[in-house]
Formats: C-alpha cells, sequence, structure tokens
C-alpha cells in the first residue's frame, strides 16, 4: 500500500505552549483514519498544518507527494469545526463556488446529497441551524471525488438525528479510492466507521494501529480504550 | 482569479449599490437646495436655516459614504484573515497573488464605479435642474486654455490618482498581513493601522526624495522630457511626482519619470510580499 500522508518530525508552538510535538505518521491510500483525542490533544492543529492553513514550527507534511499548498489543495476535500462559507449565500451559491474551484466537484452527487439532508438550495445560509449548516457543509465536501477528505469534529455539537444523518453520509459516500481523515472525541457514534486510529495526547502520538487489532488486543472497544487512555 | 473576482463582486454589490444610492440622494439634496436659493438670490432665508442644515448634513453623509466604503474595503481582505470565512478562501486551489489580486481589483471597480456614478448623476441632475446652460459656461471655460492643455492635465493627475489608489490598497493589504503575522497571529486591534500609517510615510518620503534626486518630467502637453527648471524656472513650485502648472491660460501637466516608476515597483514589491505572507506565514 502507498502512503497518501507522510508526517515527519511535526511540531507546533504557539508562544511557549507545543500543540504538536515530534508527531510522525504514514496514512495509507483508501483508509478511513479516526485522529483521537480530547480538546486540545493537537487535533485541529494536525488537521490545519494538513489542509495549508497553519505553518508548521518544525518537521514535514506530504500529501501525495506534495507539500500542502495550491496542488494539494485541489485533492484534500476539507471540512472544518465551523461555518466557512460566506453568509450572503444561498445554498445554490454555495454549489456554484464549489464547482467553480474545484474540478472534482460533483454537482449531481450535491443535489441528491441535499436532498437526503432535507436541505433546499433556496435556503439563506445565515438563516439556517447549526445542525443544517453542518450537513451542508458536509454535502459540499463529500460532493468532491477528492483523494484526501479531511473532517473536523463533523458530528460536534449536532442533535442526534442530524448525527445520524452526517454519519450514513460519511459511510453511504466514502469512495474506497479516497483516504479519509476524521477527527472526533465522540468516539462511541463514529468508532464503527474506522479502519485505523490515532490516538493523541498532549499533542503526541499515544497510541496508533488497525481499530479491529486494537480492539482484539485489548479486548475491548475503541471508546473504552479512549476512555481507558484520556480518562487517567 | 476572475472566479474568485465574480464572488467578491457578488458577496459586496448590495452593499455598493446602497452606498451608492445614498450618495445620489445626497447630491440631490445639494443640487436642489442650490438650485433653490439660486433661484431667489435676494431671500436669505433661503440659504440659511433649515435649507442650510440639509445641505450640511447631505454633505456629512457624503464623507460617512465614502469613509464607509473604505471601511467595507479593508474589511475585504481583514475578514479572510480574522473571521471564519478565510478557512474556505485560503484552502481553494489559488495562490496567494490570485486571491490578493481579486481583493485589489474588485477595491479598485468599487471605488470608480462609485466615482463615475457620482459624477455622471451630479452632471445629469445638472442639466435637470439648472438646463444645458451650465455645460456651455464649463466648455466656454475650458475654450480659453491651449488645445491639448486641458486633457495633459488630465492625463497626468489620472495616472497619479490610479497608482494612489492602487498603492493604498496594496499597503493596507500588507499592513494587515503584517499585523497578523507579526505578533504570532494574535488580534491586536489598530495594529495594521500603525503600520498603514508609518509604512505610507515612509514611501511617501521616498517617493519625494527618489523625485527629487531625478527630477525630470515627462510632459504630456508635448510628450518631451523636461528637467524641473524647465518647468519651474524660479523654483517656486513643489516638486514631487507630479505637477500640473498654469501661467495664465498655459496648462501643463507632468509626472516625474522616476518617481513614478518607484510608486510602481513599490505597488509591485507591497502585493508580491502580502501574496508571500497570506501564502506561507498566516495561520488561521
Amino acid at each position: 500500500m502507498t502512503n497518501i500522508i507522510e508526517i515527519k518530525g511535526l511540531s507546533k508552538t504557539y508562544f511557549t505552549k507545543k500543540a504538536l510535538n515530534n508527531v510522525s505518521l504514514a496514512i495509507e491510500k483508501g483508509k478511513v483514519v479516526g485522529i483521537l483525542g480530547p480538546n486540545g490533544s493537537g487535533k485541529t492543529t494536525l488537521i490545519k498544518i494538513l489542509t495549508g492553513i497553519l505553518r508548521p514550527t518544525k518537521g514535514e507534511v506530504y500529501i501525495d507527494g506534495n507539500k500542502p499548498g495550491v496542488i494539494t489543495k485541489s485533492i484534500v476535500s476539507y471540512l472544518p469545526d465551523r461555518n466557512f462559507l460566506y453568509d450572503w449565500m444561498k445554498i445554490q451559491d454555495a454549489i456554484n463556488f464549489f464547482k467553480d474551484f474545484y474540478q472534482d466537484f460533483d454537482e449531481n452527487k450535491a443535489y441528491g446529497l441535499l436532498e437526503f439532508m432535507k436541505l433546499d438550495r433556496d435556503m439563506k445560509i445565515n438563516s439556517l441551524s447549526k445542525g443544517m449548516k453542518e450537513k451542508l457543509n458536509l454535502t459540499l465536501v463529500l460532493s468532491r471525488n477528492a483523494k484526501v477528505y479531511i473532517l473536523d469534529e463533523p458530528i460536534a455539537g449536532v442533535d442526534p438525528v442530524a448525527r445520524d444523518q452526517i454519519l450514513d453520509a460519511i459511510i453511504n459516500n466514502y469512495n474506497e479510492e479516497s483516504t479519509m481523515l476524521i477527527t472526533t472525541h465522540l468516539v462511541r457514534d463514529m468508532e464503527n466507521i474506522f479502519d485505523e486510529v490515532v490516538f493523541l495526547k498532549e499533542g503526541e502520538v499515544y497510541l496508533q494501529g488497525n481499530a479491529e487489532v486494537l480492539r482484539e488486543e485489548r479486548n475491548m472497544k475503541i471508546d473504552d480504550l479512549y476512555k481507558e487512555i484520556f480518562g487517567e | 482569479m476572475g472566479k474568485y473576482m465574480k464572488y467578491e463582486l457578488k458577496g459586496s454589490y448590495k452593499f455598493i449599490f446602497g452606498i451608492i444610492a445614498v450618495l445620489l440622494i445626497a447630491s440631490t439634496i445639494i443640487q436642489y437646495n442650490i438650485y433653490m436659493v439660486s433661484n431667489r438670490p435676494h431671500n436669505m432665508a433661503e440659504a440659511t436655516g433649515f435649507r442650510a442644515f440639509t445641505m450640511l448634513i447631505s454633505i456629512l453623509v457624503i464623507f460617512g459614504a465614502f469613509l464607509a466604503t473604505f471601511i467595507h474595503i479593508v474589511g475585504l481582505f481583514r475578514k479572510e484573515l480574522y473571521e471564519d470565512r478565510g478557512y474556505l478562501t485560503f484552502t481553494l486551489p489559488l495562490s496567494g497573488n490570485k486571491i490578493l489580486g481579486a481583493k485589489i481589483l474588485v477595491g479598485a471597480i468599487w471605488y470608480v464605479a462609485i466615482a463615475i456614478s457620482a459624477v455622471l448623476y451630479n452632471f445629469l441632475l445638472a442639466t435637470i435642474l439648472f438646463g444645458t446652460s451650465w455645460l456651455n459656461n464649463v466648455k466656454g471655460f475650458l475654450a480659453m486654455f491651449e488645445p491639448g492643455a486641458v486633457s495633459s492635465a488630465f492625463i497626468s493627475s489620472t495616472i497619479v490618482s490610479l497608482e494612489s489608489t492602487f498603492l493604498t490598497l496594496v499597503i493596507i493589504y500588507l499592513s494587515i498581513a503584517l499585523s497578523k503575522v507579526s505578533v504570532k497571529n494574535k488580534k491586536i486591534g489598530g495594529l495594521w493601522f500603525v503600520i498603514f500609517l508609518v509604512l505610507s510615510g515612509l514611501l511617501n518620503y521616498l517617493t519625494l526624495k527618489i523625485s527629487e534626486a531625478f527630477p525630470y518630467y515627462l510632459s504630456f502637453n508635448n510628450f518631451k522630457i523636461l528637467h524641473y527648471y524647465d518647468i519651474a524656472p524660479f523654483g517656486t513650485i513643489f516638486g514631487g511626482i507630479s505637477q500640473v502648472t498654469a501661467y495664465g491660460t498655459h496648462i501643463m501637466g507632468y509626472i516625474n519619470i522616476i518617481g513614478n516608476l518607484s510608486q510602481i515597483l513599490f505597488i509591485v514589491l507591497g502585493f508580491l510580499a502580502t501574496s508571500y505572507l497570506i501564502e506561507n506565514k498566516v495561520d488561521l
């Protein structure tokens, strides 16, 4: 298997606080990888470096052989942990926007997902609830046929119904040729979709491995393992 | 870049159209009041009281509208660095050059659109209120000068105004980017403005010194290169990057060649520096 993402000795420091400390990871093509850890463990920092909106203090990152930049941005589909769409837009504007900028954007898939999420394309973005915005953002991100999907806390802060819809959308639209990185601290809801898991603790990789193997070795669910690691 | 400009224009046109509407209403009030006063020159009450008050308010509104436009154009870039929308803009497969180029061009387009709308509307309104006689008066005044004299003054001031608009926008965006990266990406209110004042002062001083060191001017009357002493033999006229001199009905428009080239160089360097910062240094 070839590695689509390679991270070598990555560190990020904010003033005196180390958000990431000497992280090295290799992520294979075609895997769904859970980046797990509590708030402040460095998950979002890692994701932001991969998407090219944060600069590492030390270390190297390669996505499909390229450093984060214009090329990697064209193959990475990123769902941030906030509403990133321009507030003047209607849903249709957002679809047009993605169609204009991403060659891998599938408009028909987007309309199908909108219907699944029960969103109307004439709705204004600033009138949507938090759950609806999350569903719209995910619709746009999953409608790209990208090599790498990076989803930062996709189910945080949404109601259980929206949470199920979002999980269904991720499972149904995942393409085996692609790689998906998902950060979350809501492990119980998501653990079944992970092939691999990486536990981040205080900016360092505490444990990583195949989800199934870890379950068998430790004789516990990933969620219980998470509680064991971070519940100390 | 064109696609990004399309969305920038789409995102800000409602605000700009609102500003244009405010400007036109204020212009109408001013011109209407002038019309009423000029029709009754002996009635002092027409020129004072409520009419004077509405004119003053309208002038303040126009000033406020230009200030609001300036703040809006600054916000077009500032919001990208300090608000969540940056997560969309800076993850697009676009280089810093393209994002910045689109922002600057859209800012310039809106300034020009506002200026043209205000000028055309006021011409039209003046024609409606005062008839075409004012136009004849202007034509008569311009006819007093040598052929080509007025256009040479117009060309030199247009070139310098355009350079100044682009340089101001570039320095604003560079200052915002510098303030974002200079304190480890922490937001310090107003820091960008301090950087902007320092940079503007420094570049204006440099331009002046360069223009003084190379005092050769291009005349738009006859496209000849002239030394400063040919233009102002008595040394009474201020140097700088452009001049419009008038001796009676003799008008000439010049630009300082090296001074203007240095302004263009500052625009390019400022643009490249800002683009480098947003592509390689800014952390969201």
